[in-house]
C-alpha cells in the first residue's frame, strides 16, 4: 500500500485522485497488521472514522472546499477526550470514570481541518514515564527494532508514526514525553511553548508543566497540524491569549541569517557520547560555530522533579487512597513519594522556576536557537532499568530526561528532529527557540530535513 | 545519603503519608524511599542556589502570558 505524508495524502483527496474513505480504509487496514507487533493503539475507532471520511467524500461530491488536511488519518494519545470513549491516560482506574462527553480542543481543531481521527494510542500510566512501558496495556514497542523501547510517555504517538500506521498523532510533553519518544522512534516532533495550544479535554499530569504537540515524518506535516491547532481557548486557564501564527509557509526561509548556537557544558555530559554527537552533527551542518551555557540547567531539572512529584501525587491523591493496588507500581511509588514531600520544597522550586525563566529568556535575546541533544542515548531494550554512561552506572528511567527537562521547565517551543549519524538506532537533537518563536525552530528543522540531515524514513518492522 | 539522613527521610515520609490517609502499605516501601531520597538530593541541589527574597514564583499564567 502507498504509505503518504499529510500533505500528499490531503491534495490527493482534494484533487479526487483518492476519496477520504479510500486513505482512511487503508490506513485502518495498515494499523491492524502492524499493531500486535507495535502495541502503538489501544483503541481503533473504525466506524467513527469511516463515518467521518465519508462526510468529507460527499462534502467535495457537493463542490464544497476540503480543509488543509483531508482525509488524513491522525491518531492522539489515549490521554486526549475521544467523544464516548474512556480518557484511559494509560491507566486501568480511569477506565472507570465518565465517558469523554466530546473531543477534545485539539481534535476538535484537526477535524474542522478534515483530518480523521482513527485511534487512541499506548502511553506510560498517568505520562509519569520515560520508557512507553506499561504494566495494563503492554509496551508501545520501536518499530525499529521490537525488543526496544519506544519513549515515553507518548511512546504509541511516536511507535504509530515512526511504522506508518499514521501520517499524524498527538502526545504530550510535561518533562520531555513528546521530544524523548521522537527521538527514540525516529520522527519529528513538535513541543510548542507552554500556553501555546489548549490542553482542554485531555488529563493532565503536571498542570503548569503540560504541553501537547504533534509527530509526523515530515516537517511540513509537523507545521500544517501545528497550524490547524492553534488558537485561543477560555478552556484551558493557562492557554495564552495569543493570535494564530502559522508557519508552514515560513518554513521554506530555512536557518539562514538565524543566530545558532550549540547547548554545551552540562548539555555536552552526562550521555552516551553518540547522543551528543548527534546534536554537534547538526550545530556542523548548519555552519555554527558558536557555543552557549544555558545557565544552572541541573539545578533546573532537579526544580522540574520536585514540581513534577509533588503535583502528580496531589492531583492523584484520592486514588493513592482508594485504589493503590490499580496502579502501575513503578509510578505508583514515584506518586507517593511526591505526596510526601515538604511545601517548602516545590515553592522554592517554582521560585526558581522564575529565576530560571527570565535567564533563558534573556539569553534568546543573543541568539535565535540552540541546539541540544534530545535523549541521553539510543533506544534502549525494554525492561531494561540502568544505563551505563562515562563507565558509571545509574538509574534509566530518570536520567533519559536529562536534557529534555531543563528546557520545557522555562516552557520554551522545541522542534525534535530524528537523526543518524550510523547505521543504528536514531538519535535526536532538539532545536530550542525563544518563547512563541515555533516557526523559527521549525524552519531549522526543515532545512535540516532539506539538507538530508534530519530524516525520518519508515520503520521496518521485523 | 547518610544514615540519619535516611532515617529522616523514612520518618517524613510516615507521617506526612499519615496525615494524609496514606502509609506505606499503599506501595513498596523501598521504592518509595528511594523515590523520595531522589527528591531530596534534588531539593540538596536547589536549596544551595541563593535567590532574592522578592523574587515570586512563575505561575502557570506567568509562563503562558
Amino acid at each position: 500500500m502507498d504509505l503518504l505524508n499529510c500533505g500528499e495524502i490531503a491534495r490527493d483527496v482534494a484533487a479526487g485522485r483518492r476519496s477520504a474513505k479510500e486513505s482512511i480504509s487503508s490506513g485502518l487496514q495498515y494499523i491492524a497488521k502492524l499493531n500486535p507487533a507495535v502495541n502503538a493503539f489501544t483503541d481503533v475507532l473504525s466506524e467513527r472514522a469511516l463515518a467521518s471520511a465519508e462526510r468529507i467524500d460527499r462534502r467535495r461530491a457537493h463542490g464544497e472546499g476540503l480543509g488543509p488536511l483531508a482525509g488524513v488519518p491522525f491518531a492522539v494519545k489515549n490521554l486526549i477526550d475521544v467523544a464516548g470513549r474512556p480518557t484511559r491516560a494509560g491507566s486501568k482506574i480511569n477506565n472507570d470514570r465518565a465517558r469523554a462527553a466530546r473531543d477534545a480542543t485539539l481534535v476538535q481543531r484537526l477535524e474542522a481541518a478534515d483530518a480523521v481521527l482513527v485511534g487512541a494510542l499506548n502511553m506510560g500510566e498517568y505520562a509519569y514515564d520515560f520508557t512507553g512501558e506499561n504494566s495494563h496495556y503492554g509496551p508501545s514497542r520501536n518499530p525499529h527494532d521490537t525488543t526496544r523501547m519506544s519513549g515515553g510517555s507518548s511512546g504509541g504517538s511516536a511507535a504509530a508514526v515512526a511504522a506508518g500506521m499514521v501520517p499524524l498523532a498527538l502526545g504530550s510533553d510535561t518533562n520531555g514525553s513528546i521530544r524523548v519518544p521522537a527521538a527514540f522512534c525516529g520522527v519529528f516532533g513538535l513541543k510548542p511553548t507552554f500556553g501555546r495550544l489548549s490542553r482542554a479535554g485531555s488529563f493532565p499530569f503536571v498542570g503548569s508543566l503540560d504541553h501537547l504537540g504533534p509527530f509526523a515524518r515530515t516537517v511540513g506535516d509537523l507545521a500544517a497540524a501545528y497550524d490547524a491547532m492553534q488558537g485561543v481557548d477560555v478552556e484551558d486557564p493557562a492557554a495564552a491569549n495569543r493570535p494564530v501564527e502559522k508557519t508552514e509557509d515560513t518554513l521554506q526561509l530555512g536557518a539562514p541569517g538565524l543566530r545558532m548556537a550549540l547547548a554545551t557544558g552540562y548539555f555536552a555530559s552526562g550521555a552516551d557520547p553518540d547522543a551528543i554527537n548527534a546534536a554537534a552533527l547538526v550545530s556542523k551542518s548548519l555552519g555554527m560555530t558558536k557555543t552557549i551555557d544555558i545557565p544552572e540547567a541541573a539545578r533546573a531539572r532537579a526544580a522540574a522533579q520536585i514540581i513534577t512529584a509533588a503535583e502528580g501525587g496531589a492531583l492523584h491523591l484520592e486514588r493513592l487512597r482508594s485504589r493503590p493496588a490499580d496502579f502501575d507500581p513503578i509510578v505508583r511509588d514515584r506518586l507517593l513519594a511526591g505526596v510526601a514531600i515538604p511545601a517548602a520544597w516545590v515553592e522554592l522550586a517554582h521560585r526558581f522556576r522564575r529565576w530560571y525563566r527570565d535567564q533563558l529568556i534573556a539569553l534568546f535575546n543573543t541568539v535565535d536557537i540552540v541546539i541540544a541533544p534530545t535523549a541521553p542515548c539510543r533506544a534502549p531494550k525494554i525492561g531494561q532499568t540502568t544505563l551505563a554512561v562515562n563507565g558509571k552506572t545509574a538509574p534509566l528511567r530518570p536520567i533519559i530526561g536529562r536534557f529534555t527537562q531543563p528546557i520545557s521547565f522555562a516552557g520554551l517551543p522545541v522542534a525534535a528532529v530524528p537523526v543518524r549519524i550510523d547505521d543504528g538506532l536514531p538519535l535526536g537533537v532538539q532545536i530550542i527557540a525563544g518563547p512563541w518563536r515555533e516557526d523559527l525552530a521549525l524552519r531549522v528543522a526543515f532545512h535540516l530535513e532539506q539538507t538530508g540531515v534530519a530524516r525520518a524514513p519508515l520503520a521496518r518492522i521485523k | 545519603m547518610n544514615e540519619l539522613n535516611a532515617k529522616a527521610l523514612e520518618d517524613l515520609l510516615i507521617a506526612s503519608l499519615h496525615v494524609q490517609g496514606l502509609d506505606l502499605s499503599h506501595g513498596d516501601r523501598d521504592a518509595i524511599l528511594a523515590s523520595l531520597q531522589g527528591l531530596a538530593e534534588a531539593f540538596a541541589l536547589l536549596r544551595t542556589f541563593a535567590l532574592p527574597d522578592e523574587l515570586a514564583s512563575a505561575s502557570i499564567f506567568g509562563l503562558a502570558r
